[in-house]
């Protein structure tokens, strides 16, 4: 028979780490540069969270994970534009991200929407009206802060 | 309860047990068993269901509710839940205990899918799954019964699986190459399963863990015999993860004092013919008879190890897989005969003489084995 002790450890462990990890996502926001990027897409739906708007980022960056096989890491410096296999020393803004057979993962290229507005979303974003906006940590990571359709908070109808 | 009675009825008529004796057989089954086991199985339905329906609200993703809202309200079912689980624990209701146990597996893992709703997290299925297994193996380690352990294990074994097809960080090594993959999971779980027996005895980790490697070790087998035809090109590095954990479970059966020395013997002669199996395709085999015939060698020794450990509902399924083996076998080298009206009758002969065998032998199979 295990101890009290053990039992209560077990069941705070969980709660502890999703706050921590709550807290850091909810941090990740107010740091690093905001960026805005245009995006193209389709909807697809995920079993554990439901809806989400799946696209391709377009940074406006030449031979992007161009001559990768398989995956690799990558970086796209978005000033000046261009793109890196390896960290960019000189770089003032990067997103570091997997090169998935020709195609970058910054981690960015979900963003989760309410069933009942998924498919206007969607047309929206087939139509090239969509972008996203993302804050960008000094170290690269990339965190979504919002989806605008023709330059507004996808919420405003 | 009521073949239970039969049963009695029969004995007493006999005069193999007294009346008395067969009233407190009956007495002592009602307590104990079979209708705890229904409750527990209804109430973990119960719990399953509630934990989906829990993710089902979090997928819709409602609009009207801010995310200040959701997750305040996720926190406060999760802390609600395991202040239930405590309270459970001191009153001493196992059943009840195991139920929250489970409820609070699925919610830690709902939480996560909201989390990761509500910041977009671009993270991958496998990320999550690893992040809950981490979470939540003391929740595992605490339950008494197979369910939440089974749960746990089913849940870190796909997100492991899933990683090592999937993760970045492992393609210059697997290559998206699921054989080799296939092959290690059957071995990490043995290696798992070694693992929990040794440390956490007293979980239900060791027993899931099993579960999964004949779960694992029948799909790769399944896997390798129908890719004998596809040309893949063989990337040899995927198969050094494999050699080594092999080492390992190898070296655990050796030292493991809960083995027998026939029963070691059989183990490893059962790894030996699983590793040799995946080699075949190496040496440009391609006889669907000979996979056939270490899939059934692997089976056979299996039955035998279960018949030796006395475990004799394992055996006999065991002994139906390797008939049924021997179906697909016989379908595999002469189906255009199975076309035929003769065929046909062929075949039916066959299964009826298998099943007739089968059922006339088992017993002194199963006496043989144990005697090994």
């Amino acid at each position: 028979m295990q101890s009290k002790k053990a039992l209560v450890t077990a069941l705070i462990i969980p709660i502890v780490v999703l706050m921590l990890l709550t807290v850091h996502k909810k941090y990740q926001l107010t740091l690093g540069k905001e960026v805005q990027l245009r995006i193209t897409g389709y909807d697809p739906r995920d079993l554990l969270a439901g809806h989400y708007l799946t696209y391709t980022v377009e940074y406006d960056v030449k031979n992007i994970c161009a001559n990768v096989k398989g995956k690799a890491p990558g970086y796209i410096c978005l000033e000046p534009k261009r793109f890196h296999l390896k960290k960019p020393a000189a770089c003032k803004l990067f997103i570091k991200g997997i090169c998935n057979r020709n195609r970058f993962e910054g981690g960015i290229e979900r963003f989760y929407v309410p069933e009942s507005e998924a498919k206007r979303l969607d047309k929206d974003v087939r139509s090239d009206k969509g972008s996203i906006v993302v804050m960008v940590t000094p170290n690269g990571k990339a965190q979504i802060k919002e989806l605008l359709i023709e330059g507004k908070s996808w919420r405003a109808k | 309860m009521p073949r239970l009675e039969k049963k009695l009825q029969d004995w007493v008529s006999l005069e193999i047990i007294s009346r008395d004796q067969a009233r407190s057989i009956l007495q002592h089954e009602e307590k104990t068993s079979s209708s705890s086991w229904i409750v527990y199985s209804f109430l973990i339905l119960g719990a399953f269901t509630i934990g989906i329906g829990v993710i089902s609200l979090i997928a819709a993703n409602w609009q009207s509710i801010s995310d200040v809202v959701k997750l305040g309200t996720d926190f406060f079912l999760l802390c609600g839940n395991a202040f239930w689980i405590y309270k459970s624990w001191d009153s001493g209701r196992r059943i009840l205990l195991e139920v929250l146990l489970v409820l609070y597996l699925i919610l830690c893992l709902a939480s996560i899918g909201l989390i990761s709703q509500i910041y977009h997290t671009g993270g991958k299925i496998y990320e999550a799954l690893l992040l809950w297994s981490m979470i939540t193996l003391g929740m595992a380690l605490i339950s008494k019964r197979s369910f939440s352990s089974f749960l746990w294990v089913s849940g870190f074994l796909i997100g492991l699986s899933t990683m090592l097809i999937d993760a970045s960080f492992l393609q210059s090594l697997f290559g998206k190459n699921e054989i080799a993959v296939f092959m290690l999971l059957p071995l990490l779980s043995a290696l798992f399963a070694l693992l929990s027996q040794q440390f956490f005895s007293e979980s239900r980790m060791m027993q899931a863990f099993i579960g999964w490697i004949f779960l694992t070790g029948i799909c790769a087998l399944v896997l390798l015999e129908s890719s004998i035809n596809i040309d893949n090109k063989t990337i040899y590095l995927s198969y050094l993860p494999t050699y080594i954990i092999a080492v390992l479970v190898a070296a655990g059966i050796f030292m493991s004092s809960s083995f027998q020395p026939s029963q070691r013997k059989i183990l490893l002669w059962i790894l030996a013919l699983f590793l040799v199996s995946f080699h075949l395709p190496w040496l440009d085999i391609k006889s669907s008879v000979i996979y056939a015939g270490f899939t059934i060698t692997i089976l056979g020794l299996t039955a035998i190890y279960f018949a030796n450990a006395k475990n004799q509902k394992v055996f006999q399924i065991f002994l139906f897989l390797i008939g049924l083996r021997f179906v697909v076998l016989y379908f595999q080298a002469l189906g255009g005969l199975a076309t035929t009206g003769l065929g046909l009758i062929a075949s039916g002969v066959m299964i009826i003489g298998l099943v007739v065998c089968w059922n006339k032998y088992r017993n002194n199979l199963a006496q043989w084995a144990e005697e090994i």
